[in-house]
């Protein structure tokens, strides 16, 4: 048995309720002054209800793009290698460092008719900029990092030898990414996904530009908070927050169970 | 079949691969990229440079990377010690504690900073307190620190976890079975393992600060509205592209002029 048990969970514990759990009560306690009908009258108009499931979709349909592709990235970084690789590398920190702002700007520009590849779609009847497949895209952006970044570490660390016993027990390549790789590189992917996930429900700078911003249609939980702020209805902005924050804890511990599960599956 | 290693793809798929992820960036990260840069340019060195040099923009970065340093070794060492009782320990609640873990991801940042203000502001749950006792954290470094601190929280923690579980305990144990106590396994075991990523996530948890502040509504909420102050937190998206890569700047200098 490891020593140290009480000592660090007791500091996480400690510092978790400082810094997340205190701040977060505040929240709820302001949102509870509003009532019980008019926090559902906030909180679930058919207005915002639309808005999460705009959030929640497009978050859920660019993680899913950005597992594949980021456990594509991190494959490639991690095991070939090409000239350029160091750039294609820091490429990747790219979404951490810019101001959101700054990419939504950008990819507004891109994907708008007029744009260098919207121009492309236009005549395939293909709208990108001002709908959900547009907001979508910014939050690929934002997400990426988070899983080349969560897979990267796992999947340099992990042994060549089990899959050349692998090999040597007559595995194809596919077989052994399939059954030895892929379980082992399972969690940290989920992992980078939960993150690209959370991240994209509350992003705000790099979809506002490129969202349009249509109530019902392209408006998305975090701007009608801002709206709600604008007119100092602190009260109902952090209702709508609560019910947000509700439903993004409620997929995350899902996907932490999932992950939980099969790493008890794996260690049995 | 030929002579080609068992344990790597052959030269086409290989190709193929990497071909597909370079598309895939170059698509999504450099394009984007390029379009800044084409703005920048249009507008030309000039503007960019005068900025760098006014002293509400010095004062921006010095004020950041206080925050950054002040923020980072807290990451850092919360993150140490939550994937350490996450890893090597087994006990209830466990996906609980690490979805609480995530939760300041999700939040979105327009809303962190509308936490603080109805925490510590004039009219929050110890402003009252604090005014009584001259304490000022809204519209003050602390603040701005704690704001990061919360958007960047999960960083550390989430980035080591999945590391150290693949590692295992069996180290740990060895060097406990040898005699080694904790802090010594900690030291020359544990953290030798994970120097690599622990440098990758420092790197990435420094960064953060940037790009949090690059999300700047957070700050900007709790910066308030005193003139000078704000306008130099407003400019904190154009300061962090200053200091990573200053060809970045001009088209975020004009964002945050709007």
């Amino acid at each position: 048995m490891l020593p140290g048990f009480g000592l660090s969970f007791g500091f996480t514990l400690a510092w978790l309720t400082l810094i997340v759990l205190i701040p977060l009560a505040t929240i709820f306690l302001k949102a509870a002054g509003l009532g019980w009908s008019e926090f559902l009258a906030v909180g679930f108009s058919p207005r915002a209800m639309a808005a999460y499931r705009l959030s929640f979709g497009t978050a859920a349909m660019a993680g899913l793009v950005n597992a594949v592709f980021g456990l594509l990235v991190a494959w490639v970084l991690v095991r070939y290698d090409f000239p350029g690789k160091q750039v294609v590398s820091a490429l990747v920190d790219l979404p951490f460092a810019l101001p959101t702002a700054v990419a939504g700007i950008a990819l507004t520009a891109l994907y708008t008719p007029e744009g260098w590849i919207g121009q492309f779609l236009e005549p395939l009847g293909i709208k990108v900029a001002f709908t959900w497949i547009g907001i979508s895209i910014a939050l690929v952006f934002i997400g990426l990092p988070f899983v080349v970044r969560s897979v990267e570490p796992v999947l340099a660390d992990l042994g060549r030898e089990v899959e050349e016993a692998a090999a040597t027990l007559g595995a194809t390549r596919w077989q052994t990414f399939r059954h030895v790789i892929f379980p082992a590189i399972g969690p940290a992917l989920l992992t980078g996904f939960a993150l690209a996930f959370a991240r994209g429900v509350g992003e705000y700078g790099s979809v506002i530009f490129i969202s349009g911003n249509m109530p019902g249609r392209t408006e998305i939980a975090p701007l009608l908070i801002v709206t709600q702020l604008e007119q100092y209805a602190y009260a109902g902005a952090t209702a709508i927050a609560v019910v947000m924050m509700l439903a993004s804890f409620a997929v995350l511990l899902l996907i932490n169970l999932i992950q939980a599960a099969s790493r008890r599956r794996m260690g049995a | 079949m030929s002579g080609r290693s068992p344990t790597t793809e052959g030269p086409l798929a290989r190709a193929l691969l990497i071909a597909a992820a370079l598309g895939f960036l170059g698509f999504f990260l450099l394009l984007p990229l390029l379009t800044v840069f084409s703005e920048a340019l249009r507008q030309g060195a000039g503007p960019f440079l005068d900025a760098l040099h006014t002293a509400d923009a010095l004062a921006a970065i010095r004020l950041t990377l206080l925050i950054a340093a002040i923020s980072v070794p807290l990451n850092v060492a919360f993150g140490i010690a939550a994937s350490w009782a996450i890893t090597k320990f087994q006990f209830p609640g466990k996906a609980l504690l690490i979805t609480l873990i995530d939760l300041p991801f999700s939040v979105s940042p327009v809303v962190s900073g509308l936490i603080f203000v109805l925490l510590f502001g004039a009219n929050g749950l110890f402003g009252a307190w604090l005014a009584e006792h001259d304490l000022k954290i809204i519209f003050a470094v602390p603040g701005i620190v704690l704001a990061t601190v919360f958007i960047t929280f999960p960083f550390v923690a989430r980035e080591l976890i999945p590391l150290m579980l693949e590692q295992g305990k069996d180290d740990e144990e060895a060097a406990i079975s040898l005699g080694a106590n904790g802090w010594q396994t900690f030291w020359h075991v544990t953290l030798p393992n994970t120097a690599g990523a622990c440098s990758m996530v420092c790197c990435c948890a420094t960064r953060a600060p940037w790009a949090s502040l690059a999300r700047s509504r957070s700050s900007r909420a709790i910066c308030g509205a005193r003139p000078t102050r704000c306008r130099s937190i407003s400019r904190f998206s154009t300061t962090s592209t200053i200091s990573s890569a200053p060809s970045r700047s001009p088209l975020s200098l004009r964002c945050s002029r709007w």
